[in-house]
C-alpha cells in the first residue's frame, strides 16, 4: 500500500484531539491532570498537523525499511535502481 | 569596570601556540577563563557549574607534557560542554531538575576524553533547555541563558550556554548537541560556528539522550580553524554507541583545499517562503559571493522537505517522550512546563503514526541523495528570524502571527532529519540599525563529506561575508 486511502485520509483531516485525548489517554498514562490538559492539547494538535503531513506523501511501493539504525543515504546508492 | 584580559578573544589555535611555545602557561590560561567566568558570567547564565580545582591541576599536568615535548593541538585550550555530557564525578542534569539527584558519572563522555587527550582543558558544564527540547535557551530551573550581544534577547538552544559562552569570549570551544537544531541555532544567534557532523559521524557515548535517531553531537568555535581543529580532534569510532558508524577518520586540512571548485545549490521552494525574507536574502547574498570562475551556483528545490520535517517532529516528539514514560507520569510537576506537555503527547501518539514518519525519512533521504549527486553544497537560512527577546512567544512575519518555538526550528529540521553534515555560519548584521545579530547560513553536504561543509565555510569566511566576534560585557 503506498497511498492512504481516502477513508484513512478523511481521518487524519478530521482527528478529534479532545475526543483523543479522552479516550487513549485514559488507557496509556492515565488521565491527564487538569493543569495540563490544554498545553497537551495543542501539542497533539500539532502533532496531528504533521502526521497529516507525512501521511500525505505516496510512498514508494515496498518501501517497508523503518531505518531503524539510520544512515544517511550516499549518492551512489540512490541512483542505484530502487532495491528496497 | 572593564575587565582586561589579552586571552579573551584570543582563537583555540592561538591558545594552544602560545603555551606550546611557553610564551603563556597553561595555568596562566586557565587562570584567566576562570576569571572571566567569575565575571561574565552572572549576567549571560551560560555556565551551571564550575570545575575550578579540576580545570587548574589539569592545566599543570598540560604544563608538564609541553615541557617533556609532547606534542599537543589543543594545549591549554580551555572549553566547556553543554550539561548533558557526562563529566567524571558530577552529575549529568542535561538542563533539568529531575535528574540532579543522580548519582554522579563514573567517566567523562567520550568527547570529552578526546578533546583532554589533546590538551584540552575543561572548565565547565553548559547551560541548556530541559532535556534537549528547545530552541529558545529558556530554562525554568537553571534560568535562562543571556545573548552576550544583547543580554535580553535568546541565547538560542538548546545549546545555549556552548552559543553564548563562545559569544561572551569566555571560551574558544564548546560541545554541544543537535536533534533538530540544537547546535545551529545557538550558533546563528550567538553569532558563532557550529558543526553537525553526518548522523553516525562522532560517538554520543556518555551524553545524555533525547532522540536516538535524530541525536548528534558536535563542535562549536569562533572560527572556521578553531572548528576544523576541534572536530579533528574528536573523530573515531566507538562501539558503545550503536549509531556510531565504523570508519576511519577523515580529517580536515583547510590549506590543502584552497581553491577547490565547489558546485552550490542554493536551496528554494521550502526554504524560501516569503514570510523569512531577510534571512533568506542573506543566504542569497551569500551564494552570490561565491560565484566564481571555479564556483558555480544554482538553484535547487530538495523534495520532501515539509514532510521530512514534520517526520522529524513525530519522530522526536515520540522517542523523546518514550524516554521519559514514567517519570512524566510520577514527577510532571518537575519538568518544565515547556517540555512537560510535549513529553505528556509524544506519549500518546498513535504508532502509525512513528512508523510512517521513519518510512517517510528513508524515502526523504534518498531525494536528498539525488540532488547531492549533483551539487558539492547546499545553502539554506539556519534561522528564521534575528534572536527573539526572551520569553518572546510569538513574532510578526508577514503579516501573520507566528510561533516563536514551534518556527525557530523551520530551516534546520529538515536536514537533521535526514542526517546530513552541515556547519552553521554566522551572518553579521549589514544594517547598522539593527540591534541584534542572529541569522546564519547552514552549508549542507552529503553525508560524511564535512570536508565540503569546512571548504565553503572557510571561503566564506575569508570573503568576509561570514564572521563571528566576541560582544563586549560589562563587569559591574
Amino acid at each position: 500500500m503506498s497511498l492512504p486511502t481516502s477513508e484513512q485520509q478523511s481521518l487524519i483531516d478530521t482527528f478529534d484531539t479532545k475526543e483523543y485525548l479522552d479516550h487513549v489517554a485514559y488507557f496509556l498514562t492515565g488521565p491527564i491532570d487538569s493543569r495540563y490538559r490544554e498545553g497537551v492539547l495543542m501539542n497533539l494538535k500539532t502533532a496531528s498537523f504533521m502526521a497529516k503531513k507525512v501521511f500525505a506523501v505516496q510512498l514508494d511501493q515496498d518501501c517497508c525499511d523503518l531505518a531503524g539504525v539510520f544512515r544517511p543515504v550516499e549518492a551512489d546508492e540512490a541512483t542505484l535502481s530502487e532495491d528496497f | 569596570m572593564r575587565l582586561a584580559d589579552e586571552t579573551a578573544e584570543d582563537s583555540a589555535l592561538k591558545i594552544a601556540q602560545r603555551v606550546t611555545s611557553r610564551e603563556v602557561t597553561a595555568t596562566e590560561v586557565i587562570a584567566s577563563c576562570l576569571s572571566r567566568i567569575e565575571a561574565f558570567n552572572p549576567a549571560v547564565n551560560a555556565f551551571t557549574a564550575i570545575y575550578r580545582e579540576r580545570a587548574l591541576d589539569r592545566a599543570i599536568v598540560v604544563d608538564e607534557m609541553v615541557q617533556q615535548g609532547t606534542k599537543l593541538p589543543l594545549a591549554g585550550v580551555p572549553f566547556a560542554v553543554k550539561n548533558l555530557f557526562d563529566v567524571a564525578g558530577e552529575t549529568t542534569v542535561a538542563g533539568s531538575k529531575i535528574l540532579s539527584g543522580n548519582s554522579a558519572s563514573a567517566a567523562d563522555a567520550v568527547l570529552v576524553q578526546r578533546i583532554e587527550a589533546q590538551g584540552g582543558v575543561l572548565v565547565g558544564s553548559l547551560n541548556m533547555g530541559e532535556f534537549a527540547y528547545d530552541f529558545t535557551g529558556e530554562n525554568q530551573h537553571y534560568g535562562p541563558c543571556r545573548n552576550p550581544w544583547n543580554l535580553a534577547h535568546m541565547s538560542g538552544g538548546s545549546s545555549s550556554g556552548s552559543g553564548a559562552a563562545l559569544a561572551a569570549g569566555i571560551v574558544p570551544l564548546t560541545l554541544g548537541s543537535d536533534t533538530n537544531g540544537s547546535i545551529r541555532v545557538p550558533s546563528a544567534f550567538c553569532s558563532v560556528y557550529g558543526l553537525k557532523p553526518t548522523y553516525g559521524r562522532l560517538p554520543r557515548t556518555g551524553v545524555y539522550p533525547f532522540c536516538d535517531s535524530l541525536d548528534h553531537v558536535g563542535v562549536m568555535a569562533r572560527s572556521v580553524p578553531d572548528l576544523a581543529a576541534a572536530y579533528n580532534c574528536v573523530q573515531g569510532y566507538d562501539s558503545t554507541d550503536h549509531a556510531c558508524a565504523d570508519r576511519p577518520s577523515e580529517l580536515v586540512n583547510l590549506e590543502k583545499s584552497i581553491g577547490r571548485p565547489l558546485r552550490v545549490g542554493l536551496l528554494e521552494g521550502y526554504f524560501r517562503p516569503p514570510e523569512f525574507r531577510e534571512a533568506t536574502n542573506l543566504v542569497s547574498k551569500c551564494a552570490d559571493a561565491l560565484v566564481s570562475s571555479s564556483t558555480v551556483v544554482e538553484q535547487c528545490e530538495l523534495e520532501l522537505a515539509e514532510a521530512g520535517r514534520s517526520a522529524a517532529f513525530l519522530i522526536t516528539n515520540v522517542e523523546g517522550a518514550n524516554l521519559h514514560f514514567e517519570k512524566i507520569l510520577a514527577r510532571a510537576e518537575e519538568f518544565d512546563p515547556e517540555t512537560r506537555d510535549r513529553f505528556i503527547a509524544g506519549n500518546l501518539l498513535p504508532a502509525a503514526w512513528y512508523i510512517r514518519a521513519q518510512r517517510l525519512r528513508r524515502q526523504y533521504a534518498k531525494e536528498a541523495a539525488r540532488l547531492l549527486a549533483r551539487f558539492d553544497i547546499l545553502l539554506a537560512a539556519a534561522t528564521p528570524v534575528r534572536a527573539p527577546l526572551l520569553g518572546q512567544k510569538t513574532m510578526l512575519m508577514g503579516g501573520d502571527e507566528l510561533n516563536v518555538r514551534a518556527n525557530l526550528g523551520y530551516f534546520t529540521q529538515p536536514i537533521s532529519c535526514i542526517g546530513l553534515p552541515v556547519i552553521c555560519s554566522p551572518l553579521p548584521q549589514f544594517n547598522q540599525s539593527c540591534p541584534m545579530p542572529g541569522l546564519g547560513v547552514q552549508i549542507i553536504a552529503a553525508p560524511w563529506r564535512e570536508d565540503l561543509c569546512f571548504i565553503a565555510a572557510a571561503r566564506l569566511s575569508e570573503i568576509g561575508i561570514t564572521r563571528s566576534a566576541v560582544a563586549k560585557l560589562e563587569t559591574v
